[in-house]
């Protein structure tokens, strides 16, 4: 079913990595994947995998859902794969199909395009939505962008719109499945036929689930004209993000491990060039 | 006397394998007959939706099997599709499922799944119309146009014009006025008389489940708790109580009037049987 794909999920728990402020996690997610395109050569690879290993650990969350994860973009890693082996060059010549050459140099890149990807997909995960949960990612990322109101951008009004979809998202889903049942038990088959036909198929449920979602959004606006909302002006806050000791641990931590591998792979590339 | 439907060791897990895990219910056994109304009652999550998905092949079981006139409705895709048309379910809040511009093409949305020609899917829209209690004039209207409760039992028509030999109803009185609940009940009843198709109820209150059930199946925690006619179910009223469940209000007045010391039998559950039994009691004239 559509609930059980775990992509951008949140797992409620009460580890480190589930603690720390969310603006420190979202910052170090932006840096560990600008790192992570810094990073040339094995060994930085390693620091940085196994960084996040180790976050991973922290976080209790098992091996299994951390792959179920890589799963939807599994076609994006095949597909990655294979204009590398194909197309990158460098190296000695493994096999030649006529026009086609497969070097190790084209393997290798491939290799570590792949590994950077599910590097990249698995630390938001790890690092973003599995630990933290929508209503504190946004409330992160309001505090984050609070400098931008000075230029006029309508930082409130963009988070509350964000935590609103967010708030959403799994209403919608469940709908939708509701709905779909509904249907299937009048005999609706949204799983054979041509591509057309099942667009079709989707009708009965799409009508009834915009309906519903537009009602929803008309009783929401009152309901939140009812408790007097009027915008971000004067607004106060119940949770209040502070930094705490941890977080400037986590933060030291991390930074001196991104700080390594970059080092590490300038002087490793420097030292192959020589 | 065969079942129409039977289900053997029944389990079912939510998202297995993950935080989320759940068990929702847990080695359900259970035999449907045809011409009979089986009421299922028990507290808030204690399975009944998850169990009468399973019956038309919403949702797949973890373990164990459900047959239909002996076969097993997961046998291969296209019998599970068409099981969908002999065992009609109408899931809890139904009207938010209808989609159709007029009343008439949503009732016959069923009908057009089966294939079935022009003349037939009109013969069977009307048909469902009586069935379900709707005025004929509501047929080019709109269902947004309607009240809630019409909607209700436009959703209801839109199944049973399928003429399901199994009808299933996920809580259908919910969020109805007492004379629509008695109404609606009369019909499924007046639905199984003419077609002896069998009928599932799924419902909170004991009165309607008192009112329509022969058999009644009481579910707790996922597993079934009881068994019986409601005769026999109702006169386990400490059970019933402790499993977060109520019994009907003239059962309560019965079970008081006993514990005073009056000599009554302890399995009354309808107003009619009360008042049966109060007039054999002798004093009084019942006009
Ligand atoms: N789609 C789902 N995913 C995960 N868990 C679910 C899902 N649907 C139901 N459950 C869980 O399964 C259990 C049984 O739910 P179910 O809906 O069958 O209860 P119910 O008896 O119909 O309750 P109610 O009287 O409120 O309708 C509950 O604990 C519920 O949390
Ligand atoms: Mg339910």
């Amino acid at each position: 079913m559509i609930k059980d794909v775990s992509l951008g999920q949140f797992f409620p728990g009460n580890s480190i990595v589930h603690r720390l402020d969310p603006r420190v996690k979202l910052v170090l997610t932006i840096v560990f994947i600008i790192a992570l395109f810094m990073c040339r050569g094995p060994v930085p690879y390693a620091i940085m995998a196994a960084f996040l290993f180790t976050v991973i650990l922290l976080t209790k969350i098992s091996f299994v859902l951390i792959f179920r994860s890589i799963k939807p973009i599994l076609i994006l890693l095949i597909f990655t794969a294979v204009l590398n082996i194909f197309y990158a060059t460098g190296g000695s010549e493994l096999l030649r199909l006529g026009s086609v050459v497969i070097t190790t140099g084209g393997i290798y890149t491939a290799f570590f395009m792949v590994f950077r990807i599910i590097l990249l997909v698995v630390a938001t995960f790890v690092m973003l939505t599995y630990t933290t949960s929508p209503i504190m990612l946004t409330d992160g990322l309001e505090s984050l962008l609070s400098p931008l109101k000075k230029v006029k951008f309508p930082v409130h009004e963009l988070s509350m719109m964000m935590s609103i979809a967010l708030r959403f998202i799994p209403t919608l889903i469940e709908e939708t499945e509701k709905i779909m049942s509904a249907q299937k038990s009048r005999g609706a088959d949204f799983e054979t036929g041509s591509i057309f036909r099942r667009a079709k198929a989707l009708i009965p449920v799409l009508i009834p689930l915009f309906i519903n979602a537009f009602k929803r959004a008309e009783d929401l606006a009152l309901a939140m004209e009812c408790r007097c909302y009027h915008g971000g002006e004067g607004r106060v806050r119940m949770r209040i993000l502070k930094l705490c000791p941890l977080d400037y641990i986590s933060i030291i931590v991390s930074l001196s491990v991104f700080i390594l591998a970059v080092i590490l792979s300038q002087i490793l590339t420097f030292g192959v060039l020589i | 006397m065969n079942a129409i439907m039977s289900i053997r060791g029944l389990s079912h897990i939510y998202s297995p394998k993950t935080p989320f895990e759940c068990s929702a219910i847990d080695n359900i056994n259970l035999d449907i007959h045809a011409g009979e109304t089986l009421g299922i009652i028990g507290h808030t999550g204690s399975g009944k939706s998850t169990l009468i998905s399973h019956l038309n092949g919403l949702i797949k079981p973890s373990s164990g099997s459900i047959l239909y006139e002996g076969e097993d409705i997961f046998k291969s895709k296209e019998f599970t599709h068409n099981i969908r048309f002999k065992v009609g379910l109408v899931l809890q809040y139904p009207e938010y499922q209808l989609f159709e511009e007029t009343v008439y093409k949503d009732i016959a949305f069923g009908p057009q799944n089966m294939g079935l020609s022009g003349e037939e899917i009109k013969t069977r829209v009307l048909e469902a119309c009586d069935f379900a209690g709707i005025d004929k004039t509501l047929l080019p209207l709109s269902p947004f146009e309607l009240s809630g409760g019409q909607k209700r039992r436009v959703a209801i028509a839109g199944v049973i014009a399928m003429r399901p030999r199994v009808l299933i109803l996920d809580e259908p009185t919910a969020g109805l006025d007492p004379i629509g609940r008695y109404d609606l009940l009369k019909h499924i009843k007046a639905y199984r008389d003419a077609t002896g198709a069998a009928i599932v109820i799924v419902s909170h209150s004991m009165e309607d489940i008192a009112a329509i059930a022969d058999k009644l199946l009481v579910m707790n925690n996922g597993t079934v708790y009881l068994y019986g006619t409601p005769g026999e179910v109702f006169s386990h009223s400490e059970k019933l109580l402790a499993a977060g469940l109520d019994l009907p209000q003239i059962t309560h007045i019965f079970n008081k009037l006993k514990e005073r010391g009056i000599n009554l039998p302890s399995s009354v559950y309808t107003v009619q049987q009360a008042v049966e039994i109060l007039k054999n009691l002798g004093g009084g004239t019942n006009d």
